[in-house]
């Protein structure tokens, strides 16, 4: 699953900030409900990754950012939970994204 | 990974049937050989800045880094790679057994004598898709992910290297059958094409809305079919439309021809701007 390519990808940009640092504590991460990332999946993902890594106390720290449309049909913004989504306000469906997208490393903690 | 000796077990491998072959040879012949990783990764260095905690000692650092920017990034390569020598490239994508290695066929066989055409193919294992359009005369790579379930720009950005495509040529890349993972995945095409044959779900559009709402063409396949199955042509292309309502569609069949014409007409490199 893809989870496991975005796990690699989280792992390598956290080494690469390391600034000659040893030991990797923590990468906390922005993932919005609309970026396409299964969370449960992605942390299972992250486990056997660090199992193999050289970071025995490492931790995810998972930022969710809920998803918010907004409605092309009627303009009105709400909370969306799913990619293709109906709009609350009028029913139908032409929901857009505007918040949710997230998958980002927002920082990480090393010593 | 090599079927035959585990080499390059957990890499991605990228090559020609050419190279296959050879790999094949030097094993019957058992001649000592190692693999390289098939594409290495590079990395961008972001900024950085320290600030630090009581009383453990550790460090926090800023990183703000989006995940997939890597992938962007090579995407963005490839796509002005393709922009500069004018090379049409098409990511073609969908669930296993859809029919997108016969229509890729046909559509090589239809326009090989009008534009010079290169493949890309994609799949965990096994060189038999690429060893098909080899066949056709086109020129193929195939990208084995092993694990992965989707093709990234970085294995293209790879892959492109081994391809030697002249300036207005035409590019296919046939991704691993997935409806859910290719679409995070952007490899720097132009059109990504969603294939869907009638023996599958007319709901697949509602199923899989990430896929076609990211697609700019839809190909209804094998409607040759359609006597034979519950499959209503006009509310799949609805339930698309309510997902992506600039997509357009392409009913066809790949095997007997049936449609084949308006989609050549369209997909044909000399035809776009």
């Amino acid at each position: 699953m893809h989870e496991m390519s975005i796990a690699t990808s989280i792992l390598d940009i956290a080494e690469q900030s390391m600034n000659g640092h040893e030991n990797l504590l923590s990468i906390s991460v922005r993932i919005g409900e609309l970026a396409g990332i299964e969370f449960e999946a992605l942390e299972f993902c992250f486990k056997a990754l660090k199992e193999s890594s050289r970071y025995p106390d490492l931790t995810l720290e998972i930022e969710r950012v809920p998803g918010r449309g907004k409605c092309k049909k009627c303009g009105t913004e709400s909370p969306m939970r799913e990619v293709f989504a109906l709009c609350p306000e009028c029913g139908q469906y032409g929901l857009e994204p505007v918040g949710g997208q997230e998958l980002k490393v927002t920082s990480i903690e090393v010593e | 990974m090599c079927d035959t000796c585990g080499c390059g077990e957990g890499t991605t491998t990228i090559q020609t049937p050419a190279e296959a072959r050879e790999h094949a040879r030097m094993h019957e012949e058992g001649v000592e050989h190692s693999h390289d990783h098939g594409h290495a990764h590079t990395h961008d260095h972001d900024h950085d800045h320290h600030h630090t905690h009581e009383p453990r000692q550790t460090t926090t650092i800023d990183v703000e880094t989006d995940v997939l920017q890597e992938n962007n990034r090579l995407a963005e390569r490839n796509r002005g790679f393709f922009q500069a020598k004018k090379i049409f490239a098409l990511n073609l994508v969908s669930s296993p057994g859809s029919g997108k290695t016969t229509l890729l066929e046909n559509t090589i066989k239809s326009l090989e004598n009008e534009v010079t055409i290169s493949v890309i193919e994609g799949d965990q294992q096994s060189m038999q898709d690429a060893d098909r359009i080899e066949q056709t005369g086109a020129n193929v790579v195939q990208v084995n992910t092993g694990k992965g379930c989707h093709l990234d720009a970085s294995m293209i950005n790879d892959a492109i290297q081994k391809l030697d495509m002249p300036d207005e040529s035409f590019l296919m890349i046939e991704n691993v059958g997935n409806l859910v993972c290719p679409s995070l995945f952007d490899l720097g095409e132009r059109h990504k094409v969603v294939i869907i044959s009638v023996t599958e779900g007319e709901d697949k559009p509602l199923k899989y809305p990430t896929m076609f709402s990211v697609s700019d063409v839809c190909i209804i396949n094998k409607i040759d079919l359609l006597p034979h199955v519950e499959f209503d042509v006009e509310k799949c292309k609805d339930y698309a439309r309510e997902v992506n309502p600039d997509i357009t569609f392409f009913e066809l069949s790949s095997t007997t021809g049936e449609g084949m014409d308006t989609w050549l007409e369209w997909v044909n490199p000399q035809r776009q701007e």
